[in-house]
């Protein structure tokens, strides 16, 4: 048997994320969480952190985790709580041009509040630019941050992960600013500067 | 990589305080480290990585494990072969030298 | 000579949990770790760890290790030997040799409890042992508790959890990964942690495998192939990946040696990691007085280390007559039912299958005991001799 999408690439299928999206007339009204947790695993904390009662209890430990969309007021607590970091908020009622989607962000440095970013798809893709418009960073060592990031609405479902932008500018004067530093610090979010994804292959 | 890069400054979970920076000698060499950080650890941040050659075929050997188990990273310190850089901590004034084989008889200490 | 009543090798999940659980029916533990700080995989743990709410779940490794250690250090019936190697295990004498920061030192306990861990599994290619080709332990040891990067960039092998992880911890810390190949066709670890590196832009290859590491005095690059159906490589589909680092995480097998030295019966469950102890749901061994758990008795996580663990510690309170009745098989009980609602999922049917190989394996051991006993003089049984006659076997 083939194994299927996600377990062989690890990037999950156009069905999967369908089937966590809510329905359109949801999507309308307000900031919605997106549970990319696709395989049953023995975890329950984003359960547990939901105040609202908007993730249905787990019967099992290893269920998959429900969403009551009319429940969920996208507050993004669950994004900070859930350790396989597969939790997002997307607001697609945010403005008529962008969206704000919430991102569990564990790197350094933290972006600011304002900070333009570049934002990757679920394959690490570079597929275009945004603001980071609220950052919640989290308390060393046990927090996660959380970064809104404004983006263009079509990337609401697309948009998965950050690199901060323009970050040359921004470091000009330290000592370490060298462009080797930069292709680290970069690498830090495994990213390669070409946008194609962190890869450095030749073929031989 | 530079040995200002190699050691991490900045990190979204963990913290590393600056420790004491004590000197020590690598095959004569004089470099620098922490006190009590495993030698192998300030040899690596020093861009070392051959600590010893095989027994039979002279083969470059790092460490492999770091916590003891494999025998990899034998290094002689201040004239006493077969020491585990990766558990060994570094005292200032070390003398750490690759090891070859199973490395010279051991010297007594004066 | 010093006694005790319980030596546990090992300070890691498993350990602690079993020798808190013991100390609190009153058992006097002497709990051993060649390292100097308590928590054993925990403390290189960045990440957040999966199961209950309740028994830690969501909390990071290094986070759990911390309060593992205050809660051995705040009780006084638990005597931590740091930095302290337990050299062997005298089965006829029941003594353990320790190599303590003082010298050698013997110890003689009226319980054994090994929560050694796991080793890390080694795989063949040309050049695997060029310095810069580390195990994944001894990276994430580099990297998140000395503050030291393993290099610029690394290859990564095996998509089992700890692979996934450490390629997220090591990008976190600053260090490119340029790859993660996995021979088999499927990500072997939780699809969430693949689904993490691949945002990162960490392409995973599965069906690929290291053709060779080269390098003059250590790594400088790397070739990678695809295999076909009989897992060979497949000429032309080599790629170069220009790397400092091999990290292999290629998988754990049980660290067991202190239970072959006492005689404790083996098998070959590789499911389970490879050769394992057989012992039964109180995680008794085939030697009375001898327990295992965690990951040296199966390749698992640490949820259920830490439920192994306090499973261990309470059968070990029971046999020296310090647990009541009803007390005792509530807490079994829970125990037990939280090891299987941890196992209930697909992710564990491998260690399901092979646990109940394991007490296969036990049962026909235990008949076969038994039958010989029969056939030969009564009592003379080989594993009771070594003061063994007051140890009373915890009912089962
Ligand atoms: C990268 C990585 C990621 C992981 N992620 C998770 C996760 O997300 N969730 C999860 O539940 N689990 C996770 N695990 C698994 C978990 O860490 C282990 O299952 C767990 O630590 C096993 O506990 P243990 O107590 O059996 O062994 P260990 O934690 O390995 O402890 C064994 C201890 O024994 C000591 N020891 C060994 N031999 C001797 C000796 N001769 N003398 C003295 N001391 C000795 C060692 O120093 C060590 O401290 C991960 C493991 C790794 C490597
Ligand atoms: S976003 Fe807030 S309300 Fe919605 S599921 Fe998460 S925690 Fe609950
Ligand atoms: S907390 Fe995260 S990883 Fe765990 S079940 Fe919920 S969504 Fe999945
Ligand atoms: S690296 Fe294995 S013993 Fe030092």
């Amino acid at each position: 048997m083939k194994p299927d999408m996600l377990m062989s690439t690890g990037v999950p299928s156009k069905q999967q994320i369908d089937g966590v999206t809510p329905p359109e007339s949801r999507r309308k009204q307000g900031p919605f969480v997106v549970i990319e947790c696709f395989q049953e695993i023995p975890c329950d904390p984003c359960y547990h952190s939901c105040r609202f009662g908007a993730i249905k209890p787990l019967e099992s430990l290893n269920d998959i985790p429900q969403v009551d969309w009319d429940r969920c007021t996208g507050c993004g607590i669950c994004v900070a709580a859930c350790p396989g970091l597969a939790i997002f908020v997307v607001d697609e009622a945010f403005s008529d041009t962008e969206c704000l989607i919430a991102i569990p962000y564990e790197f350094v440095p933290l972006p600011e509040k304002g900070d333009p970013v570049y934002l990757l798809d679920r394959e690490g893709r570079r597929v275009g630019q945004g603001v980071a418009h609220r950052v919640v960073p989290g308390r060393k060592p046990q927090g996660t941050p959380v970064v809104w990031v404004r983006a263009p609405n079509e990337l609401s479902m697309e948009a998965r992960h950050l690199l901060p932008a323009e970050k040359a500018s921004k470091k000009a004067g330290q000592a370490s600013d060298k462009a080797a530093d930069q292709a680290s610090d970069k690498a830090s979010a495994g990213e390669s500067l070409t946008g194609k994804g962190g890869m450095n292959c030749v073929s031989r | 990589m530079e040995s200002s890069d190699i050691r991490i400054k900045q990190h979204p979970i963990l913290d590393f305080p600056e420790r004491r920076k004590v000197k020590f000698y690598w095959e004569g060499k004089q470099l620098e480290g922490y006190e009590g950080e495993p030698i192998a650890s300030a040899l690596h941040a020093a861009g070392v990585k051959v600590l010893h050659k095989s027994l039979k075929r002279g083969r470059p050997r790092g460490f492999f494990c770091a916590i003891g188990n494999c025998s990899s990273c034998l290094v002689v310190v201040d004239g006493v072969p077969n020491v585990r850089a990766c558990t060994e901590k570094l005292r200032a004034g070390m003398r750490v030298e690759m090891q070859v084989g199973v490395g010279p008889v051991p010297r007594s200490k004066e | 000579m010093r006694r005790t009543e319980l030596a546990i090798i090992g300070a890691g999940p498993a350990g602690v949990c079993a020798a808190l659980e013991a100390a609190s029916h009153g058992v006097r533990v002497t709990l051993i770790d060649r390292e100097e700080h308590i928590g054993g995989q925990l403390v290189k743990q960045t990440h957040k760890f999966f199961g209950w709410h309740e028994k830690s779940a969501g909390t990071r490794g290094i986070v759990i290790s911390r309060d593992l250690a205050d809660k051995v250090k705040d009780n006084p019936g638990i005597c931590f030997m740091g930095s302290t190697e337990v050299l062997g295990y005298y089965g006829d004498d029941g003594v353990l040799l320790l190599e303590a920061p003082a010298g050698i030192q013997l110890l003689e306990p009226e319980r054994l409890l090994v929560a050694a861990g796991a080793s890390e599994k080694m795989i063949l290619f040309p050049g695997n042992d060029l310095p810069g080709v580390y195990g994944a332990g001894a990276v994430q040891t580099l990297m998140n508790v000395r503050g030291v990067r393993p290099g610029k960039s690394v290859l990564m092998v095996g998509s089992g959890n700890i692979g996934l992880i450490v390629s997220y911890q090591l990008a976190q810390a600053g260090v490119k990964v340029a790859a993660l190949v996995e021979a088999l066709p499927k990500i072997g670890g939780y699809a969430v942690h693949a689904s993490k590196i691949r945002r990162l832009g960490i392409p995973i290859y599965t069906r690929h495998t290291v053709k060779e590491a080269y390098g003059k005095n250590s790594v400088e690059g790397a070739i990678i192939w695809e295999l076909d159906d009989n897992w060979q490589g497949i000429p032309g589909t080599e790629k170069g990946l220009d790397v400092d680092v091999m990290c292999l995480a290629t998988g754990l097998t049980p660290l067991c040696e202190f239970l072959w030295q006492a005689g404790v019966e083996m098998a070959y469950i590789p499911e389970l990691g490879g050769f394992v102890p057989l012992y039964d749901e109180h995680m008794e061994t085939t030697v009375k007085g001898i327990y295992v758990a965690g990951d040296a008795a199966c390749i698992e996580e640490a949820s259920m280390a830490m439920a192994e663990g306090r499973l261990a510690g309470l059968a070990i309170a029971r046999s020296l007559g310090k647990v009541p009745d009803g007390e005792f098989s509530r807490k079994r009980e829970d125990s037990l039912r939280e090891l299987e609602e941890l196992r209930a999922g697909p992710t564990s049917e491998v260690i399901v299958r092979g646990l109940a190989a394991m007490r296969k394996r036990l049962e026909e051991h235990l008949s076969q005991e038994h039958s010989s006993r029969q056939a030969h003089q009564p009592g003379a049984k080989p594993d009771a001799q070594q003061g063994n006659q007051q140890r009373k076997r915890v009912s089962s």
